[in-house]
């Protein structure tokens, strides 16, 4: 009996689709471990670049050496210069020291808070649980810095105004844990800055979806604009008044009319991805707490 | 010594799964180790090392439920039952099973991040499931590799039979 052997014009297709097929495979196992590569070595760049542009900064220690390789006359004129560079910084810090008596005058005048009553320390983000990883951290600051539960986390925009991060939920002697604006258990109270209404973020059936925050139990009005800043109102414990939460969303079908509450979402002003370092507002006087 | 190898090999990777998390990837690094474990030494010493592993990962990440130690060790077990039933010669017996393991590791993220009302964050879900399967696999046959010289010089039970030998758990020598 003759063997049948497929010829040569007919393996080429065969070849032809699983060469395709393999290259196919290899592409998309290319592409995805070139994405999590990408997604991970971001992250660690992020970090790994701080400490190396923090050396490049110039420190004293340079400039202390250097004096001791000059001669006795040189040093004296050097001395002469750093007196006048003294003088006239004393004066400069005289003349900040009567603007800030004047600004807390104003401020009192007028009746603003602000953050009167709070000191800012800082912290590192010591451990981040991957699978909730907007949704809280650990930081290395804890009971023997003065942390509190519930004082409030917060970032520092290019602009120097406070963002909110979230809050402190346990506190250790060394390290604290915060849960995030994004957490579905935390719920404070934000105020709209355009009408001066009172809402609560995670209130609500509807769960955060983690890019927006589920912002509710509104008065019924029609004018909650998209983009208007929301920040906090100060009612919680350890949390000061107006701190940038984040801005309305109001765009997307989730905005609806209860019986008597409004509900729509906010964007966290936080970007939680490049967080490396937080600040704690802890309460240092019986007017903070209240 | 097989316990000192498994606590040892065990913390480190630890501390690398940690180091993986705060880039916010969740590889589960230990587990292949504790695979490693439970075939070559015995099932005790995976479960000992996926448990303590997971136990120290859930503690750590304070999270509410200890999902990571029991998940963890189901996992291992059923890793271990598979890699026990089938060949294990190198290089198809670790890569296997370390695709079977990441595949798992994947999963069980997924559902323990459905269940516990979280968001995922990561990179693309799919991306993520084809590098854990692929890196699961690779990681899993680097590992074995080592370990395997290791064990050799040490006279321990290996991963992988030098014979065509289908042994149960803890035969590997």
């Amino acid at each position: 009996m003759k063997k049948f052997t497929p010829r040569k014009s007919d393996r080429t297709p065969r070849i032809a689709i699983i060469t395709a097929a393999a290259v196919l495979v290899l592409l998309t196992v290319v592409t995805s471990v070139f994405n999590v590569v990408h997604y991970a070595w971001g992250r660690f760049a992020d970090g790994f670049f701080y400490p190396y542009l923090l050396a490049v900064q110039p420190s004293d220690r340079l400039s202390d050496t250097t004096l001791l390789m000059q001669d006795k006359s040189s040093l004296a004129i050097r001395l002469e210069k750093l007196a006048n560079i003294n003088r006239s910084l004393a004066l400069q810090s005289q003349a900040a020291a009567g603007l800030m008596e004047e600004n807390r005058q104003l401020r009192n005048l007028l009746k603003l808070t602000g953050y009167r009553g709070f000191k800012f320390i800082t912290a590192e983000i010591l451990l981040r649980d991957p699978l909730r990883f907007r949704e809280g951290f650990t930081i290395g600051k804890g009971s023997r810095d003065g942390v509190v539960p519930g004082a409030a986390v917060v970032e520092v925009n290019s602009a120097g105004s406070l963002l909110l991060v979230g809050v402190v939920s346990e506190v250790g002697a060394r390290s604290s844990k915060v849960v995030t604006v994004v957490n579905n258990s935390l719920r404070i109270s934000g105020r709209v800055s355009s009408n001066k209404e009172i809402g609560f973020t995670n209130s609500g059936e509807k769960s955060s979806s983690g890019e927006r925050i589920v912002f509710g139990m509104l008065p019924v009005r029609g004018d909650y604009i998209h983009g208007n800043m929301v920040s906090t109102t100060g009612f919680e414990f350890g949390i000061p008044e107006g701190i940038k939460i984040g801005e309305l969303y109001t765009n997307g079908n989730f905005n609806f009319y209860d019986q008597e509450d409004y509900f729509c979402e906010l964007i966290p002003a936080v970007r939680f991805e490049s967080l490396r370092f937080v600040g704690i507002a802890l309460p240092e006087t019986p007017e903070a707490i209240r | 010594m097989k316990l000192f190898m498994t606590l040892t090999v065990t913390g480190i990777l630890i501390w690398l799964e940690l180091f993986a998390g705060n880039l916010g990837l969740p590889l589960g690094l230990p587990l292949y180790a504790a695979l490693y474990f439970a075939v070559a030494n015995g099932m005790v010493y995976g479960m000992v090392s996926a448990g303590s592993a997971g136990l120290l990962l859930d503690l750590l990440y304070a999270r509410e439920y200890l999902a990571g130690a029991l998940t963890g060790t189901a996992v291992v077990a059923l890793c271990a039952a598979y890699a026990c039933r089938s060949s294990r010669k190198m290089p198809y017996a670790p890569l296997t099973c370390g695709m079977l393991c990441g595949l798992l590791i994947c999963l069980v993220n997924w559902l323990w991040i459905f269940f516990s009302g979280g968001v995922y964050y990561g990179p693309n879900p799919l991306c993520m499931l084809i590098f854990q399967i692929v890196g699961g696999g690779i990681f899993m046959l680097l590992f074995t590799l080592t370990a395997d010289a290791v064990n050799f010089r040490s006279d321990l039970p290996r991963f992988c039979l030098r014979d065509n030998r289908s042994g149960g758990v803890g035969d590997g020598r």
